[in-house]
């Protein structure tokens, strides 16, 4: 399996002091959910500029919600979201994604009753054709299977090709931070390799990634830092080198590797302790 | 023949301009405009104002209208239709049905009724030769006109970055949003033009026709039979379907001069919106906006204030005649019209089904009455009853567009229905025959009764009917039928999953509907002592229907306050214009109404619970349950039930969803169906509870083949299930939440059980909702809202409505989505429980891993739609196969690859 992350420097690592950097994306204490069940309660992450963060977690635990919220199609009860210093809360999703912001929702984010040329048209914010035209000519080299497609109607391409379809935006819009919403579901394998290594060129351009994956070893080689959500609360934000995999099996499938349930919490007993139980000994 | 054929493509380009039009701001906005015909009104007198009575030159007074009054009106409607994306669907006809009843009437204040207005051609009037027929260049231009309209639109959708958006903003308008073009702006283009093309057409339309408020307005109901014939969809067939309705239309009045037919000509694009509905494959015409969910019960008055202000509102009502004077016909009127609204109320209030044509059933009615009563002189009470029963099948015929598609179809065809009978039944003489006398409708004479013939006398009947008519309103809201019509509103999916037919229920609610308002026709008909067509206008369909919604509180006080509104207030309010006015009102009203968000409709809560103070009665979330005795808990005497899914294939187009998966979930057992997201659990789930057909494979319940039942029918023969996205009746209590589980499978397909049944099956069904009630931990929230509870609490409910049916094999699909650890513990145990006791079966489809390897006995992996494990959950969660699958390593590869087969690849 190429390791992907060798392709990266990571930023931990170079030994040089760190200057506190402002994060280019930025979520405090948000609040949120759908209706009267609250999904998330009180999350915090901060994105480092040029960095990848991984978001894991079980089904349920928000990671998709989370997503949204940022991007603002969900809006949140409580808490902000920063993104390159200034507060974008009350802003309207396609004022954010003007901003620089770019979410690739999961299902294959595309027009599918457009054509490939129209996606890619409607992929960039009006009055910004200037840049278009470069943009279009790096997403085709990239990708050179939808260059034969242009006048092909988006529904009707394979899941792979739809899924490229979808992130080409990622560089047609030169955005500074990236979401991606399990852009691998479903996929073969082959694909899935494909896919990732377009991300990993789209990380050494310096754009920050967010990345939901439910095939977590692939995310987690490519990340730097990882965000493991638990039924709407941070479990752990940190490093992805101190994050124990045992661990992190044992978070999804809720039982441990060999196949022992983990003890039922006792009565009383409070949340997991960021930190301390996902790290590696 | 060809003059006909001109004139009939003359039309045909303006119905199929306003179709197109209509259709645009459809399909961006999600909101079917019902005033689409009242803006080419407006524009057709803006256009007389300023030519005719003004002098301007024609070609200014044009583009004025159409270039500015056109993309004005366009702006207003899409802010009244901004925040509609989240409302029922009576509120979003509602809003648009308010715009046409202002407009309608503010142009017959400003403009009145007595005199004749026209406008002439106001094209050269050149004239060509054409195969013998003379063409003018008028026609030659409006049929130019919309033409270019059409392909210069059709143009735009591809070239334009604004219209290729509206093409993306019906695709997916959250994703617009997030790659940077606002939807909103994107829908206000689509309006502007939408509402300019409907500008044009009336512009267009006006030289032809008589200048009158109606006639234009109904223009809308022409350009729906073209949108019919596009499906809703399409832009080049909605122009075509334009054309052939105006084509069809100039034939019928070539060949159709007299009887029954010389009215098809001016009502055929109702009658090919009616055709099209009921003949059209359902998926051309699939509603593309959600059902909205009631999620709050209605406030309710406590039954101490209700019932004293009755009993004074009916002291009031027995000194009418001593006061009433010259105004007691308009009093006995009043009272027919509290029983229209509290039929239109059953249908709408209740049932959440929008109806347009309520003063057709009054019609029939009393069109039916005056045949049995006066031509063949049956008894009075007996004339009454068969009236209203010979509009029943209108209704059930009605009904079948509901049936077949969703609400908004029964909305139009129910409007054009309306419609149709004007032009083309109403002067027929089993009807109102066409002297334009109308028919006589007497009143009863049975001195035996006191009823004399007198205005008295016949007002104390009407309000003993009323009250009749109340109190059996009153008691269907609390029978069976009352529940059943409720949850409907609710959740029509979750309905049908307790074995209810669902369209028994829809069509019996209408039939019900209909039967009261005919014989609300015949006594309001009788007050007067006659009654002709023109007293039954289609446009008061609008009217009842905007006020059923607008008017505040439970039966009978919003049909008495509508009543009163409509029949007493211009009683004493006198002047001519009083019916415009307040016709401007009810439609201002419901426009204000509609853009209302729903948490600041109804009573406001400093005021209920003021209200409530006055009585000392509990807030609704927190009421003590009530201090009658608990009925006894008794479980259902059922034997476990096998479910077989073998070899199960499900395509949705292209894509393979599930490619040959067999599970099998045995009597007193628990068997898990898990897998990786995409891997097509929920679909083969859908497969076994019928929601899906799949391709192949077979399904059986205890060897009985399930392949061409739906849902409700499984449902009957002991399948139960439970939905990710929960289906529940959320404004009911949780206690008639896990009743209909119950009840359900009893209503079945009989419509004599929908509406009542026995004492003793009444007790078994409380005794099994409070057997279920207690094994899930609900006791305490019985008698709370289902609404106001938690995810954790409504997941229980639902499995609580599983449980307390006849069913002996559950589907649980994902129940702990949404649950915490403590809470998913304790669900495992309550599925173990009732395992062991009762022998069902479950078919349990989870992420929770910790759940499944806790409660089921066998567990099937799927991964991309295929089978790659099954075992015991101890031997699933060591496997490797399993584990690579979650974990996406090259085992899966290997895994797929092993099981497509080794000459197959694996494709991108």
């Amino acid at each position: 399996m190429t390791n992907f992350s060798d392709a990266l420097p990571d930023p931990e690592t170079t030994g040089k002091p760190s200057a506190p950097v402002e994060p280019v994306l930025r979520v405090s204490n948000i609040t949120a959910g759908y209706g009267r069940s609250t999904v998330l309660r009180d999350v915090s992450i901060d994105v480092p500029p040029g960095s990848i963060v991984a978001l894991l977690g079980p089904n349920g635990a928000g990671k998709t919600t989370l997503l949204r919220a940022v991007a603002g199609l969900l809006r949140p009860v409580a808490g902000a979201v920063w993104l390159g210093g200034a507060e974008v809360t009350k802003l309207a999703p396609h004022q954010r994604a003007r901003a620089g912001l770019c979410l690739i929702p999961e299902g294959r984010g595309i027009f599918r009753n457009l054509t490939v040329r129209e996606n890619l048209r409607m992929q960039v914010a009006p009055g910004a054709n200037g840049t278009a035209k470069d943009g279009t000519e790096r997403v085709l080299t990239t990708f050179p299977v939808l260059r034969d497609r242009l006048g092909q109607t988006a529904g009707t391409m394979s899941g792979g090709q739809q899924q490229l379809l979808a992130l080409a935006r990622c560089y047609l819009t030169s955005p500074r931070v990236v979401m991606l919403d399990e852009v691998s579901m479903g996929l073969a394998p082959k694909v899935v390799d494909e896919i990732f290594s377009a991300i990993v060129t789209l990380a050494s351009s310096g754009v920050a990634l967010v990345l939901v994956e439910q095939y977590v070893n692939r995310a987690l080689e490519l990340a730097s830092r990882a965000v493991l959500l638990d039924r709407g609360t941070v479990a752990y934000a940190g490093p992805t080198r101190d994050l124990d995999e045992a661990a992190v099996l044992r978070g999804y499938l809720g039982v441990d590797v060999d196949g022992v349930p983990p003890a039922s919490p006792a009565v009383g007993e409070t949340a997991v302790d960021a930190d301390q139980s996902y790290a590696s000994p | 023949m060809l003059p006909f054929i001109i004139a009939g493509l003359t039309t045909g380009s303006v119905y199929a301009l306003a179709g197109v039009g209509l259709v645009l701001t459809y399909k961006t906005s999600g909101v079917f405009n019902f005033a689409h015909g009242a803006l080419a009104t407006v524009s057709a007198y803006l256009f007389y104002t300023l030519h005719v009575e003004h002098g301007m030159p024609w070609p200014i007074a044009a583009v004025v209208c159409v270039c500015v009054a056109g993309p004005v009106l366009g702006l207003v409607l899409e802010q009244i239709t901004r925040r509609l994306s989240n409302v029922s669907l009576a509120i979003r006809v509602v809003s648009t049905v308010g715009v046409l009843l202002a407009i309608q009437a503010i142009v017959v204040i400003i403009y009145g009724t007595t005199e004749t207005r026209t406008v002439p051609q106001y094209f050269p009037a050149t004239e060509f030769h054409i195969g013998g027929a003379v063409v003018t260049l008028g026609q030659i231009i409006i049929f130019a006109v919309g033409a270019a309209a059409t392909v210069a639109l059709y143009v735009f959708f591809r070239v334009a970055r604004t219209g290729v958006a509206m093409r993306a903003v019906v695709d997916d308008s959250a994703l617009l949003d997030i790659s940077g073009t606002s939807p909103t702006g994107v829908r206000r283009w689509a309006w502007i033009i939408g509402v300019t093309f409907a500008s044009a057409s009336g512009l267009l339309l006006v030289p032809f026709i008589n200048l009158d408020s109606i006639t234009l307005t109904f223009l809308v109901v022409a350009a729906f039979g073209a949108a019919a014939i596009g499906a809703f969809r399409s832009l080049p067939l909605t122009y075509l379907g334009g054309l052939l309705v105006g084509i069809g239309a100039a034939l019928c009045s070539e060949y159709f001069t007299s009887g029954l037919l010389s009215g098809l000509s001016a009502s055929l694009p109702f009658v090919v919106l009616f055709v099209v509905l009921l003949v059209s494959p359902r998926r051309w015409l699939a509603e593309r906006t959600a059902v909205v969910r009631r999620d709050r019960a209605e406030w309710t008055a406590p039954w101490q204030v209700q019932g004293s202000f009755g009993l004074v509102l009916l002291v009031i009502l027995c000194l009418v005649p001593s006061f009433a004077g010259i105004h007691l016909a308009d009093y006995s009127q009043f009272l027919a019209m509290t029983i229209l609204f509290l039929s239109l109320g059953l249908l709408v209030r209740s049932s959440g089904q929008v109806s347009l044509c309520h003063v057709t059933f009054m019609a029939i009615g009393v069109c039916a009455f005056a045949q049995l009563a006066v031509n063949h002189h049956w008894p009075w009470f007996l004339a009454l009853l068969v009236a209203g029963a010979i509009a029943m099948p209108v209704g059930a015929l009605l009904a079948i567009p509901a049936i077949r598609l969703s609400g908004l179809y029964l909305a139009l065809a129910t409007f054009g229905f309306g419609l149709l009978m004007q032009y083309m039944f109403y002067t027929e003489n089993f009807m109102f025959g066409s002297t334009g006398l109308g028919v006589e409708v007497p009143m009863p004479n049975f001195p035996a009764l006191g009823l004399d013939g007198s205005d008295k006398s016949f007002y104390y009947l009407c309000l003993v009917l009323t009250i009749l008519v109340t109190g059996i309103v009153i008691m269907i809201s609390r029978s069976r039928l009352g529940r059943l019509s409720r949850a409907l509103a609710d959740s029509p999916r979750g309905l049908a999953t307790t074995g209810t037919s669902v369209n028994v229920t829809r069509v019996l609610i209408f039939c019900l509907s209909a039967f009261l308002a005919a014989i609300a026709g015949v006594l309001a008909a009788g007050a007067i002592g006659q009654a002709s067509g023109d007293s039954y206008p289609p446009i008061q369909s609008l009217v009842y229907f905007a006020l059923v919604i607008i008017t505040l509180g439970g039966a009978p006080w919003y049909a008495l306050t509508a009543a009163a509104g409509l029949m007493i207030v211009p009683s004493y309010l006198t002047s001519a214009n009083t019916s415009n006015w307040l016709q401007v009102i009810f439609g201002l009203t419901a426009i204000a109404y509609a853009m209302t968000p729903p948490r600041l409709q109804g009573m406001p809560p400093s005021v209920a619970h003021r209200i409530d103070q006055l009585v000392r009665r509990r807030p609704a979330g927190a009421r003590r349950p009530s201090a009658a005795p608990r009925p006894a808990a008794i479980a259902p005497q059922t034997t476990g039930g096998s479910l077989r899914a073998r070899d199960i294939r499900v395509r949705f187009g292209g894509l393979v969803a599930v490619d040959g998966a067999s599970v099998e979930a045995p009597p007193g057992r628990i068997t898990g169906l898990i897998g990786p997201n995409g891997a097509g659990k929920t679909t083969m789930f859908n497969a076994c509870s019928g929601l899906i057909t799949p391709s192949r494979g077979l399904i059986t319940i205890n060897d009985h083949s399930m392949s061409r039942l739906g849902p409700a029918a499984r449902a009957r023969r002991g399948l139960g299930r439970t939905f990710q996205q929960m289906e529940l009746f959320d404004s009911l209590s949780v206690r008639e939440n896990v009743e209909l589980g119950a009840e359900g499978g009893n209503a079945g397909l009989n419509p004599v059980r929908h509406l009542t049944s026995t004492r003793r099956t009444r007790h078994l069904v409380q005794n099994r909702a409070s057997d279920a009630i207690a094994r899930c931990d609900l006791t305490e929230l019985a008698d709370r809202t289902v609404g106001s509870l938690s995810t954790g609490q409504r997941r229980l409910v639902e499995l609580a409505r599983c449980l307390a049916g006849p069913f002996r094999i559950l589907l649980l699909d994902e129940p702990s989505s949404g649950l915490d650890r403590a809470e998913t513990v304790r669900f495992g145990e309550i599925l173990e429980e009732a395992v062991a006791e009762r022998g069902i079966g479950i078919l349990l489809v989870e992420h929770d891993m910790a759940l499944v390897t806790d409660v089921c006995d066998y567990v099937y992996v799927l991964d991309f739609g295929k089978p790659i494990f099954q075992g015991s959950p101890a031997e699933v969660m060591s496997s490797p196969v399993v584990k690579a699958a979650y974990l996406g390593d090259d085992e899966v590869e290997r895994a797929a690859t092993a099981a497509a087969g080794p000459n197959q690849e694996v494709s991108l």
